[in-house]
């Protein structure tokens, strides 16, 4: 019996407003409310809904499981502008075929900015599972599988069992990523995402030059049947269905029929992370340089490859502490949504291949990556004048 | 295959980026493809200020035959003028060998079309429109002379999608026949390889290059400079050109109490010019109208950060640039601010900018003109 694990990720970042050089030091809202707005509205009726909707039938008539990580600005955005979809998950949650993933709150680059600011956020969200879905996630996956030794000790302290990653060639090697693995020198479970079925879905699946096209339900399971590994992870964003891959692709009426093509009865079996976990000896797998499922180049580089994106970066790692000094809940939840890795994310200039997606991500928020800095800088440097008054007028 | 060039200037002697454009684009056609030659017919004025055309014959030296820079030119106001420069140039080319009549904008249009009757197909080249040049107030009888020369060519090349678009919707041409064919950039002349050290006075630089003519947009980066000066009143503003609203926008400039800030250089030189673009910190073509805008590549290939108005042609194929509404004064000043204030945002877009620029050399214009020639000729 070939146990697959079907993952998924929620997130919507908080998108910034235009900011002018001029608008430094006026404090004017930062969060652009009706953008947000908008697109969560738009893509809650197009994928979110419709999507959780087929995923609750399916776990109450089929073999199905489901595995989700959903971010606290997610939550928070659903929260303000489309509560039906927290009713959706709550429901989905009742057919206790869903199985939840530690995150940090903010989806946010925290790991890299302190280790104390990585803990506050990851145990946020951990309350934030227990309070709405009271659930005690077990494994933990970081912001878009970043990852490294270090990642794995921290989530180690922090009471996590497992933790998943990208299964990058960088780190497997020849390996395949359908074991079950042990992270660096920690006594956590490696689990890592075939990226290879699971972007046959994301990015491959209405694609015409393709020459599997058009993908059915039969073809991919007769896939995940054919693999001789104890498990398979397949892990992909949640806006695949109905956003990134439009309703007319036939996407919802593949996710629709897989569990019928691949269930018991065929040889596969659909688990909740959880139930991958082995007794067994594990191969170790040491990852001392980070890695990520972003780009081509699997690293950090999407979200840290150039200037621009260092020295804002920069900056808002020195406004941790005055930020965290004034002790003013407003000013913290502020520079918090601004960790999240979108921001950072828009600000690539990266040429070829990669190009066409961090511009599909950011063509909504930004012009160009050059106006997502300056709107970002601008942003913190206002920020960092509120902070500034208000720690001086606590002084005198 | 043989062209017969018609045009009304030709590097270096111009007044814009016409004459810049026929050049290389000729330069880099017979350099590339040795099966096409070129005949080029311009205007020439004798000493004695008679009108007469004269044929250069390529691949030979095609600018160093004719008129000495300085001299003056022809009077394109002049009907008269006009249309004696125009039989002149067809006389002067009814005898020669050619397959194809190629013209630049509407100066030649009446020589094109007297040596098309003769049989051989003509393509018209548009590099800008009257409404481009005249700030949406045509010279009537300029636009029926465009019309004219657009409807009769067997195909026309537009330099942009703009200038596309308002041929079709200006002038009522058909889609199918109209090719674009963007300018290019000489990427050697402008690299910014051994920058000469330029002693710089204090403060940062910013340069905008062109005509001082209204369509140009110089009157809302003034408005903007003035913005800019608050925040960071060391910033100097350096406008290399000459033309017609100089006084005006002088006036404006003390108007706006900036005038200590802003520099008119009048006409420089090719290799003032170089230095200017070495000197600057930011390049701004705040134009209101602009058909294509090769200063906006000349700067990037000089390696310097570049903020372009959206109703530019260039506007069309660059992304690694600021793109602006040439009205929003307030969005160019923060542009401008913002450049030369974040020091990873000033090198992000000169670099990638200069990486951008490398594919528009003249090289790629040539091949996509000699394609139109090809199609031409096989239809």
């Amino acid at each position: 019996m070939h146990k697959t694990a079907f993952c998924s990720v929620l997130h919507q970042p908080w998108r910034i407003s235009k900011f002018s050089f001029f608008e430094i030091g006026q404090h004017k809202k930062y969060f652009d409310d009706r953008l947000n707005e908008h697109l969560f509205k738009r893509i809650s009726r197009k994928s979110y809904i419709p999507t959780l909707q087929i995923m609750k039938d399916l776990c109450e008539d089929t073999e199905f499981k489901v595995n989700l990580s959903i971010t606290g600005t997610f939550f928070q955005q659903a929260e303000t502008y489309k509560p039906k979809v927290i009713k959706l998950l709550k429901k989905l949650n009742e057919t206790n075929k869903l199985e939840l993933i530690g995150e940090t709150f903010y989806h946010s680059l925290a790991f890299l900015i302190s280790p104390e600011e990585f803990k506050s956020q990851v145990l946020m969200h951990r309350k934030l599972l227990k309070d709405v879905f009271n659930h005690s996630a077990k494994i933990f996956r970081n912001t878009e599988s970043m990852y490294n030794d270090d990642v794995a000790n921290s989530i180690e302290k922090l009471k996590f069992k497992g933790i998943i990653t990208e299964g990058s060639a960088s780190l497997l090697g020849w390996r395949d990523p359908g074991y079950p693995y042990q992270a660096g020198n920690t006594n956590l479970q490696l689990f890592m995402r075939n990226y290879k079925l699971s972007d046959d879905i994301a990015f491959r699946f209405s694609s015409r030059d393709w020459k599997e096209f058009p993908l059915t339900a039969e073809k991919y399971a007769s896939w995940i049947k054919k693999r001789a590994t104890p498990h398979t992870l397949l892990f992909i964003d949640f806006e695949t269905f109905g956003e990134h891959q439009w309703e007319d692709t036939g996407i919802f009426e593949f996710l629709k029929y897989l569990p019928e093509k691949a269930n018991s009865n065929t040889g596969i079996k659909w688990t909740n992370l959880s139930e991958l976990f082995s007794k067994k000896r594990k191969v170790k797998l040491n990852c001392p340089n980070f890695i990520s499922w972003a780009d081509m180049d699997r690293d950090l580089s999407a979200w840290l490859g150039n200037d621009m994106q260092n020295s804002a970066f920069r900056f808002l790692k020195e406004l941790e502490l005055p930020v965290k000094q004034t002790k003013d809940k407003n000013l913290l939840e502020v520079w918090r949504r601004l960790t999240t890795s979108d921001h950072l994310y828009y600000l690539s200039t990266k040429f070829a291949g990669d190009e066409e997606v961090h511009s599909y991500f950011r063509e909504e928020a930004h012009a160009s990556p050059y106006e997502a800095f300056t709107n970002y800088m601008n942003i913190l440097q206002d920020l960092r004048s509120l902070v500034n008054k208000k720690l001086s007028s606590a002084k005198s | 295959m043989k062209i017969l060039m018609l045009v009304s200037e030709l590097w270096p002697v111009f007044s814009g980026g016409l004459g810049i454009a026929a050049y290389e684009l000729v330069k880099n056609v017979e350099s590339l493809f040795p099966q096409v030659t070129f005949k080029i017919a311009i205007p020439r004025l004798n000493w004695k200020g008679d009108l007469k055309a004269e044929i250069i014959e390529t691949p030979t030296e095609i600018y160093s035959v004719y008129f000495e820079r300085g001299e003056p030119n022809l009077d394109w106001g002049s009907i008269g003028q006009f249309y004696k420069f125009n039989y002149a140039l067809a006389r002067a080319c009814e005898k020669k060998e050619y397959d194809i009549i190629h013209i630049n904008d509407w100066m030649t249009v009446p020589a094109g079309i007297l040596l098309k009757e003769k049989g051989k197909p003509m393509i018209f080249h548009l590099h800008s429109t009257e409404y481009d040049r005249t700030n949406e107030k045509p010279r009537q009888w300029v636009v029926e002379i465009e019309k004219l020369g657009a409807q009769k060519a067997d195909l026309v090349i537009a330099n942009s999608f703009r200038t596309k678009r308002e041929l079709i919707e200006l002038y009522g041409i058909n889609e199918n026949k109209i090719r674009v064919v963007y300018n290019g950039i000489n990427l050697e002349k402008f690299a910014p390889h051994n920058p000469k050290k330029i002693k710089k006075s204090e403060g940062k630089i910013v340069l905008f290059v062109g005509r001082l003519t209204i369509q140009k947009g110089i009157w809302h980066l003034l408005q903007a400079a003035k913005k800019v000066l608050e925040k960071s009143p060391e910033t100097k503003f350096i406008f290399v050109g000459k033309g017609p609203d100089l006084p005006f926008l002088i006036k404006t400039s003390i108007e706006l109490g900036i005038e200590k800030s802003i520099i008119f250089t009048g006409k420089i030189s090719d290799e003032e010019l170089l230095a200017a673009y070495k000197m600057c910190d930011v390049f701004v073509m705040p134009s209101v109208s602009e058909p294509f805008g090769i200063v906006a590549l000349e700067a990037l290939a000089s390696g310097k950060p570049l903020i372009i108005s959206k109703t530019s042609g260039v506007c069309e194929i660059l992304k690694h640039c600021f793109k602006v509404d040439f009205w929003d004064i307030e969005i160019m000043a923060s542009r401008i601010l913002e450049t030369l204030n974040y020091d990873s945002l000033n090198y992000a877009l000169s670099q990638n900018g200069l990486r951008e620029v490398q594919k528009l050399s003249w090289k790629n214009s040539a091949k996509a003109c000699v394609k139109v020639y090809e199609a031409l000729l096989h239809a």
